[in-house]
């Protein structure tokens, strides 16, 4: 069997599960949660599904002439640099969601404190409040 | 290059391998955790009405559960300090007395909603393990405390306002002590409501 014949179709489908889960995840409302996680990773390793076909692909070139060759390369450096940002724009996204559960700890502690010193504001009235 | 059906095999199981782990990692239950405050924080934003009660639920459950093995010796208690009797808290305190919590004490402000007054009735006059206190103002720190154990923590807000939260399992003892003190004192300025005396509370 020719490798060519399957390599269009895997590339498709690798293009296609990426968006597809990178679609997925843009859809949920809730931020940070462990199917979205799932979700990038899902799409990072249809990318790189993708980069392996993309690569074969090119190992199969035959007889190009150098314009042909030239433009193939462009080519590939280009859908390279595309397949790259997807992969980085994957990493972001999970730094950002680490992020905002380190935050939300933040606020948790905020809420904590703030009631905690207030407790003592609030009994001292109670008391002030007797003694009168 | 002839193709090797026991190599594909072979990666099939090892990638099957490899999702196992991968969503056994993802998934693994990852609470925040400070030192200095507890095991298990969560926030609850404003609008996460469902999940606050859920946390809360769980956790009644959970101490059931525990005092069902054993772990758990003595009687489950609850600590309550509210502005109000509202809604969500009379879910909670009602789920807590069906899950056997010997001790419920409930503290709260002097005014209540008239469409509550029935309410807080029943409580009283179905369980005898509440114990139902009015301070002579309403306080501005409401929290709940599950079991010396476990901290709710609500934002300062107005009575007609919901704001966000916080649950603390496995509270730190200082942050605990501090928590059951306050609610010990406030107790000394409260007076106990009987079932009789609901329907003079003053209304919203």
């Amino acid at each position: 069997m020719d490798v060519n014949t399957i390599i269009s179709g895997f590339l498709v489908l690798s293009v296609a599960g990426s968006s597809l889960s990178i679609a997925a995840y843009s859809s949920f409302k809730d931020r940070a949660s462990d199917d979205q996680k799932l979700l990038l990773i899902i799409a990072t390793c249809f990318i790189f599904a993708f980069l392996v076909a993309f690569i074969l692909s090119f190992t199969t070139l035959e007889n190009l002439t150098f314009y042909q060759y030239l433009l193939a390369l462009i080519f590939f450096v280009l859908i390279f640099m595309a397949v790259l940002s997807i992969i980085g724009f994957v990493i972001h996204r999970l730094m950002v969601d680490q992020k905002y559960k380190d935050d939300e700890l933040k606020s948790a502690i905020v809420i904590i404190e703030s009631s905690k010193d207030d407790l003592d504001s609030s009994i001292s009235l109670f008391e002030s409040e007797k003694q009168f | 290059m002839q193709f090797d059906y026991a190599a594909l095999v072979m990666v099939m199981i090892l990638a099957t391998l490899v999702v196992i782990i991968l969503i056994k990692l993802i998934y693994r239950h990852n609470p925040h955790y400070s030192e200095l405050y507890g095991g298990e924080i969560v926030l609850f934003h404003r609008a996460e009405r469902y999940k606050r009660r859920v946390w809360r639920f769980n956790l009644i459950e959970e101490l059931k559960n525990q005092k069902t093995k054993g772990k758990i010796i003595g009687e489950l208690e609850l600590k309550v300090i509210c502005g109000e009797f509202s809604d969500g808290k009379r879910e909670i305190i009602k789920h807590a007395a069906y899950h056997k919590f010997g001790s419920i004490t409930i503290i709260s402000g002097p005014k209540v909603f008239s469409e509550d007054k029935m309410e807080i009735y029943t409580l009283l006059d179905q369980y005898k393990n509440v114990e139902y206190l009015i301070l002579p103002r309403r306080p501005t720190n409401h929290f709940m405390i599950f079991n010396k154990d476990h901290l709710y923590i609500e934002k300062p807000h107005r009575h007609n306002d919901s704001r966000g939260s916080v649950g603390v399992k496995q509270a730190q003892l200082e942050l605990i002590n501090k928590y059951d003190e306050a609610f010990s004192k406030m107790m000394e300025y409260a007076r106990p409501l009987t079932k009789e005396e609901v329907f003079q509370q003053e209304c919203h």
